[in-house]
């Protein structure tokens, strides 16, 4: 008897009518579904035959005894926790995977898609070779006929309609040289209309947590939580979202570290907590008031440590407050003691850390709420200390790389901005003529967001999660609305609003989608023409530098060659720089051989510009030693133990100071002034300004450790190096360079060196502030979302009012929250994540080892809400939204979720209001499993900074289907 | 669940099995191994015991 | 000398399946065919625990004492392993097992059960060590090669750990003396016996 790997019959139908009780795997597994993709992956014709040397046949990526097999490491593509991935290759096919021991972040480690990677090499289901869709049928086209058809269009409409008629949305899933490249592209081709995940994930993270103390990553990193005393999780579900993140967790709690998940959600993460406390969707920023209520009620805040580095705590108590226990309760659903209970464990155990993640951010207020998390730990002085700080956990395994590389519409890399400055700056850097960078920008100002003009080139392009809207609404900040998409690495099941973004896609003169899978992007429409889709390969198809969530950065190997027709992303961003025209400056001072830009030297061109955060010292040869001695760094610190990297951070977490030539160690714990700046400390960053309101913003008192300014200074200027008397230890040459820049723009890195060698932090050292005066709310405040049944909060928790334009659009506000849904749609709707799963899912859908385990898309709902509209477990039901569309998906009766909250995952596509679309795809590359996008039917909001879209609070009704 | 679920198949392959009741079963003596011989159980124990210490240390301490 | 075992730690299961995965990419094991599989307690409310299971090479065997073809054979590890191609189907050790290890793939012609199968401790079976045949039949052979079952090695939180027991035993009571409270050696009295 064989095993043979293509044999997709299911035993789950004899388990079918068997017992009542259920969990989820159980559940799941009797629910049925039909394999129609799968089973035409067998027997493919000729033509489609991997044209490298890969296997052809399942069976061939079976170990083959007597054959050399290559130990290659890469790192895990699918969440930020960077587990190291160990392949086995013979004979370019991959046929094994070991467990990466030496890596610090998962000793061996994985979850279920990082134990599964191997799939990848099989890619039975992938996009095998370009295709466009021609009188609605897919048909194969050449590289070069798809990118010169699809340049063509491009060029027509720059013609037509200006740059900004071209949307480039690129991907989390690029390594950082890859998302450095594209935004540069973006660049060149002459509009801001770019952006990737990063807006619809942690955009409000980043924007209100660098608004607080400077940078907006994660402070200190999963093994650091080993130090951590308290844990407070809030809208982070780590069990299935950063799993491996569990084991430095549960090793924290065998220390004695207590443990708190703030969820309205039981979830497999609040299975682990000492104290959970269940909320109202949507709240959190009463919830974390209510804490803090008791944490000033009682004195618990810490008084030194507020009066040395925060500034604006008096403005958060005033509104703190107004949050007693009662109104918490009323607002939340949270209990006093229940409340009480978590400040008090914070309180006792510190350092304590806070962990949140999308149940934070996708809100309309999810800058508040982002905030609020930093108020609170500043209060009890818990940043820049081990075991505490905000542990940001990030989504995408590379989405800090790619937002750290600002593949987004506010900024060009590094947090630089748009401003005549920073593109000054980059222009530098890329050693090209601004004006040349200008002229291929819209040349005509605009009426800005504020009213004023402003000229395309300095002016936020539309984000991702509005591109719908560029599409179709009238009256926006560019010339034209957007017409050709190119959608690279995405999955639009992640964004919300299907029927309207249904009716965008059918609008666009061109879409163009480059991706490893044809994704749901292929298949929701109802278009006939114009829609190509180009395979990428995968990150083990190429190599590269990759952040994790700690802001370490890894490098990757190639595992093996692009399977199929598959192209590395950066080789197909140069073919189309080659056919618009701008090849020579995308590449003036990177080496391109066949088509393909040398990584290594796009590593050293960011290396020579990313002075705001550091990114400036991770060469790729210091990235590859830490790659290959990484058992010598500790599995708690990071800290390199001996070995040729003696004293260095693993993966050299940014910021990494100076050139790569002053060996600074990487800062594995922002804003941490127990060590010396030379040595991985820092202060609070000088970032908004020395005073305000007469108050000083500099910190008192408190300084990094070996600092010869014993207070606090703002950042680094040549000026400033003059007066203190530090100019002469400039070089000749760095002070050539040095002369009337700062910190963050002289490009020899002297100010830096200089002002680390007297032990100060570069960006000065400031107080953090929790009061953000530019912001609609300066002080975090409770808004009810857009669709909330809790009418009777409006009058003192409404919304915002409309915006004419906001991020060159129309915004509503006030106009949707005044309609009363909650009669017909009295349940409230929150999405997430399962742990087989990630983002949209195409490519886990797509792994046979992995879609076997989460067959159906389900809805959660709690036996009342069950019992009440007349469900059982098990059945097909139908959400309905309050915008009018409707998915159709599997009861999950549980108590995982509170009578009157019903949870959806939000990683199944392939679906569209009830019917499968499993015909629209390209022969053979459906993924094995497909279900209904829940945000076909998540509905309308968007933070008030970012325009991060609201996925975690919506209404819905539910009826039997 | 997985209890009920098990007696359930156990019922399935008794109500099967009954009906294969005459197909040629070797005739036996319960508890003799009656297969090949593993080449596994040649090699030493004894040695690998060591390596797979070993490699015990490596990967399943917290390090 | 090792005798191999199990163990898997519920207080660190968060039931992320990895070892699912990681056994169905080791031994190339097809779709609805499961040698190890998590299986949830209270699921969804407090007390939620997860563990993990798979055959757990039991002293004495049930499954050997039933078999009518006797099939069954425990290595000097204490890694109970069986031959394919006497194996009939018949499906008596799955009725024995305590754990519903024993799993039969589909034939292609319907009705008729294929060979059981079972987790190995990622030791093979009866064939050439790490042969082509061997690996086709029973799947990888790491004890052979000085390694550990997959699963455990890829275990997210080193919640299931293989290995000779008295040292699996060691890490767990450890475990244990930190955070307080009882043992819980799920399934280590059915399968070795009271005395561990
Ligand atoms: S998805 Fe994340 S936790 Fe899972 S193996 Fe990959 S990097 Fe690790
Ligand atoms: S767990 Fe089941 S299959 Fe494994 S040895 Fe014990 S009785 Fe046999
Ligand atoms: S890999 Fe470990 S944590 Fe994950 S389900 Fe298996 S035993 Fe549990």
């Amino acid at each position: 008897m064989k095993l043979i790997r293509r044999q997709r019959n299911s035993s789950r139908s004899e388990s079918r009518h068997v017992g009542d009780a259920v969990d989820r795997r159980t559940f799941l597994r009797r629910s049925g579904v039909a394999l129609g993709g799968a089973a035409m992956a067998g027997g493919l014709p000729l033509s489609m035959m991997r044209r490298t040397k890969a296997a052809t046949d399942a069976r061939e990526f079976r170990p083959m005894s007597g054959v050399e097999s290559e130990r290659i490491h890469s790192i895990c593509t699918h969440c930020s926790v960077g587990c190291g991935v160990i392949a086995e290759v013979q004979n370019g096919v991959w046929t094994g995977q070991e467990p990466d021991f030496e890596s610090p972040f998962n000793l061996g480690g994985h979850c279920a898609k990082g134990a599964s990677v191997r799939e990848h090499g099989m890619g039975e289901l992938r996009l095998k070779y370009p295709m466009k869709l021609s009188g609605g049928k897919w048909k194969r086209v050449s590289w070069q006929e798809a990118i010169d058809e699809i340049g063509d269009q491009m060029l027509k409409v720059r013609e037509e309609s200006g740059p900004d008629s071209v949307y480039w949305l690129g991907s989390a899933k690029f390594s950082n040289e890859q998302a450095y490249l594209f935004r540069k592209l973006a660049a060149m081709w002459g509009s801001n209309n770019v952006d990737h995940q990063a807006r619809i994930c942690h955009s409000t993270t980043v924007a209100g947590v660098a608004n607080t103390w400077g940078y907006g990553a994660m402070t200190n990193s999963y093994n650091d939580m080993h130090n951590s005393k308290a844990m407070f999780f809030i809208g982070s579900n780590a069990a299935e979202a950063h799993p491996v993140a569990m084991q430095h967790i549960l090793r924290a709690k065998e220390n004695g570290s207590k443990m708190i998940v703030c969820d309205p959600r039981f979830t497999r993460t609040a299975a682990h907590a000492d104290h959970f406390v269940r909320f109202r969707p949507g709240t959190d920023v009463a919830l974390i008031w209510g804490v803090l209520w008791h944490v000033f009620e009682n004195g618990w805040e810490d008084k030194e440590y507020i009066s040395q580095r925060v500034w604006g705590l008096d403005r958060v108590r005033d509104e703190v407050n107004k949050w007693n226990p009662a109104e918490v309760e009323r607002v939340t659903g949270a209990s006093e003691d229940v409340v009480k209970a978590a400040a008090q464990i914070m309180a006792e155990n510190r350092p304590g850390t806070i962990v949140w993640c999308m149940g934070g951010t996708q809100h309309t207020i999810g800058n508040n709420n982002t905030r609020a998390y930093c108020a609170l730990q500043l209060a009890l002085g818990n940043i820049g200390v081990a075991g505490g700080g905000a542990n940001i956990f990030r989504g995408h395994d590379n989405v800090q790389g790619a937002t750290d590389m600002c593949v987004l519409s506010h900024s060009l890399p590094g947090y630089y901005g748009l401003s005549g400055g920073a593109w000054a700056h980059w222009s530098r850097v890329w050693d090209l003529d601004v004006e040349w960078v200008k002229s291929r920008f819209a040349p005509d100002e605009v009426e800005g967001d504020g009213g004023k003009p402003i000229h395309p080139m300095n002016y936020k392009g539309i984000p991702v999660s509005r591109w719908i809207d560029g599409v179709l609404e009238e009256d926006i900040g560019q010339k034209d609305n957007i017409r050709v998409m190119v959608l690279w690495g995405h999955a639009v099941n992640s964004q919300t609003r299907g029927p309207e973004m249904k009716k965008a896609m059918e609008k666009l003169d061109t879409m163009v989608i480059i991706d490893p899978h044809p994704t749901h992007a292929a298949v929701m429409n109802d278009r006939k023409e114009g829609t190509y889709l180009l395979p990428a390969a995968t990150q083990f198809e190429t190599y590269g530098s990759v952040t994790a969530s700690n802001r370490s950065l890894q490098w990757r190997d190639k595992v093996i060659d692009p399977v199929w027709e598959s192209l590395p992303d950066h080789t197909i961003m140069y073919k189309f720089a080659k056919k618009l025209g701008v090849a020579e400056q995308l590449c003036k001072h990177i080496k391109v051989n066949d088509d393909e830009p040398l990584v290594e030297d796009i590593t050293l061109e960011f290396n020579k510009g990313m002075w705001t955060i550091g990114y400036t010292g991770q060469s790729p040869d210091r990235l590859k030693s830490h790659m290959a001695n990484r058992k010598t760094f500790n599995t708690t610190t990071l800290l390199a133990e001996g070995g040729p990297n003696d004293g260095e951070y693993f993966g050299l977490p940014w910021p990494c100071w100076g050139t790569a030539d002053m060996k600074h160690p990487g800062t594995p714990v922002l804003y941490d002034p127990s060590k010396p700046v030379a040595e991985g400390g820092l202060t609070f960053r000088a970032r908004f300004g020395v005073e305000r309101d007469g108050e000083n913003l500099l910190a008192e008192g408190s300084y990094s450790k070996g600092s010869e300014i014993r207070d606090g200074y703002p950042e680094f200027k040549a000026d400033i190096l003059k007066q203190l008397g530090w100019w002469d230890d400039l070089t000749a040459e760095e002070k050539t360079a040095a002369e009337g820049k700062n910190w963050k723009t002289d490009l020899s890195g002297g100010i830096q060196r200089v002002a680390i060698k007297h032990g100060c932090a570069p960006f000065g050292n400031a107080k953090a502030r929790t009061m953000v005066w530019t912001f609609p709310d300066p002080v975090p405040v409770h808004r009810e979302p857009l669709y909330t049944p809790r009418r009777d909060l409006l009058k003192d928790y409404a919304t915002y009012e409309d915006r004419k334009r906001f991020y060159r659009l129309p915004t509503r506000y006030a106009s949707i929250q005044t309609q009363d849904f909650s009669n017909d749609f009295p349940i409230i709707w929150t999405s997430g994540r399962l742990v087989e799963y990630e983002g949209g899912g195409e490519e886990q859908r797509s792994n046979h080892w992995l879609a076997e385990l989460q067959q159906d898309m389900f809805v959660e709902i709690n036996p009342k809400d069950a019992n009440d509209s007349g469900i059982q477990d098990g059945q097909m039901v139908w959400i309905d939204s309050p915008e009018g569309a409707k998915i159709k998906v599997m009861a999950m009766v549980t108590r995982r979720v509170a009578p009157g909250v019903v949870f959806t995952p939000f990683h199944f596509g392939g679906w569209y209001q009830g019917q499968d679309l499993l015909a629209k795809y390209p022969e053979g590359t459906a993924p094995m499993v497909r279900g209904e996008a829940c945000n076909t039917a998540m509905t309308y909001g968007y933070d008030s900074v970012t325009q991060m879209q609201e996925t975690k609070t919506s209404l819905c009704r539910i009826r039997p289907a | 669940m997985n209890k009920l679920y098990g007696l359930f198949l156990g019922l399935i392959i008794v109500a099967l099995t009954g009906c294969y009741e005459s197909s040629n079963v070797t005739v036996h003596k319960p508890g003799v191994y009656k297969g090949a011989s593993d080449p596994l159980l040649s090699a030493n124990a004894e040695e690998r015991a060591g390596s797979l210490n070993q490699r015990f240390k490596l990967g399943q301490l917290d390090r | 000398m090792a005798r191999m075992k199990f163990l898997c730690d519920a207080e660190r299961c968060i039931e992320c399946n990895s070892c699912v995965v990681a056994c169905k990419n080791e031994n190339d094991v097809p779709w609805g065919v499961n040698r190890r599989r998590v299986v949830v307690l209270n699921d969804g409310v407090p007390g939620e625990k997860s563990i993990s299971v798979a055959c757990m090479h039991c002293t004495d065997a049930p499954c050997a004492a039933v078999c009518p073809v006797d099939c069954f054979y425990t290595t000097d590890e204490g890694v109970v392993l069986h031959d394919k191609d006497l194996c009939i189907g018949c499906g008596y050790c799955f009725y024995a097992c305590p754990f519903g290890a024993p799993q039969y793939p589909k034939q292609e012609a319907f009705g008729v059960r294929g060979k059981m199968d079972k987790c190995t401790f990622c030791a093979g079976g009866p064939a050439d060590d790490n042969s082509d045949e061997e690996f086709a039949k029973y799947g990888s052979n790491r004890l052979a090669q000085g390694k550990l079952p997959l699963c455990a090695e890829m275990c997210s939180t080193k919640a299931l750990i293989a290995g000779d027991g008295d040292m699996v035993a060691d890490i767990y009571r450890e475990r244990v003396l930190k955070r307080g409270g009882r043992p819980q050696t799920w399934g280590w009295d059915a399968a070795y016996g009271s005395q561990g």
